[in-house]
């Protein structure tokens, strides 16, 4: 219970926000491929991407977790 | 048609080419299964590895007429993303289940490999998927 609520306070913002940081410095000085990230249209793309896959893994660790035999 | 060349750079022919051969190869499975109304069981493991994959011939040739009606290089490099997402975690998803069936792999490490994966997966789809698909097409469409 402890525990929980420690990783959803504290932990996940603060790996939040360190990827913020870093994600910005690596986004200002990219060369490249990575520089197309600086324009909103491509960062949505980014964040939407990021977010649809995510919940596809989510989905699938769920069907895994409720069909794999076993424990 | 032909004479448009599909996302250069990008290994889209070589892709195309794997899924037409991957498909050709399903055919003694399928007939197998035809002729004894069984999987064979010895075949199920490079079924689920191989077979799976197969299909994604299609949203390739999906993309491929995209390309060639002179869809947005957006559109293009999203398509592009979740092609490789659909590969990528079809075969990883195979092969734990496949592992995890001969009981190489245990019920958790199937579940956290495949979570771990896509935590790695995710972000070198972007790049190599998205970005350079993005970039490759817009230096080709200011070319032109």
């Amino acid at each position: 219970m402890l525990g929980t609520v420690l990783i959803v306070l504290l932990l996940v913002p603060m790996q939040i926000a360190v990827i913020y940081i870093l994600g910005r410095f690596v986004v200002k000085q990219a060369q490249g491929p990575l520089s197309r990230l600086r324009e909103p249209a491509i960062r949505w793309d980014f964040f939407w991407l990021m977010l649809t896959s995510g919940l596809c893994t989510a989905v699938v660790v769920v069907l895994l977790s409720a069909y794999l035999p076993g424990r | 048609m032909a004479q448009t060349k599909l996302l250069p750079g990008t290994g889209a022919k070589v892709a195309r080419f794997v899924a037409i051969y991957l498909a050709i190869e399903l055919v003694p499975f399928i007939a197998i299964y035809l002729v004894y109304h069984k999987p064979v069981a010895a075949l199920t493991f490079a079924y689920v590895i191989v077979g799976l994959p197969a299909l994604m011939q299609i949203p390739v040739y999906g993309l491929w007429q995209l390309d060639v009606r002179g869809a947005s290089p957006r559109l293009l490099a999203v398509c592009w993303f979740w092609l490789m997402q659909l590969m990528t975690s079809t075969v990883v998803v195979g092969l734990l289940i496949g592992g995890h069936k001969i009981h190489v792999v245990t019920r958790n490490e199937a579940i956290w490999g495949f979570a771990i994966w896509q935590m790695l997966m995710v972000p070198v789809d972007f790049f190599t998927g998205y970005l350079k698909v993005l970039a490759m097409k817009t230096s080709q469409r200011e070319a032109s």
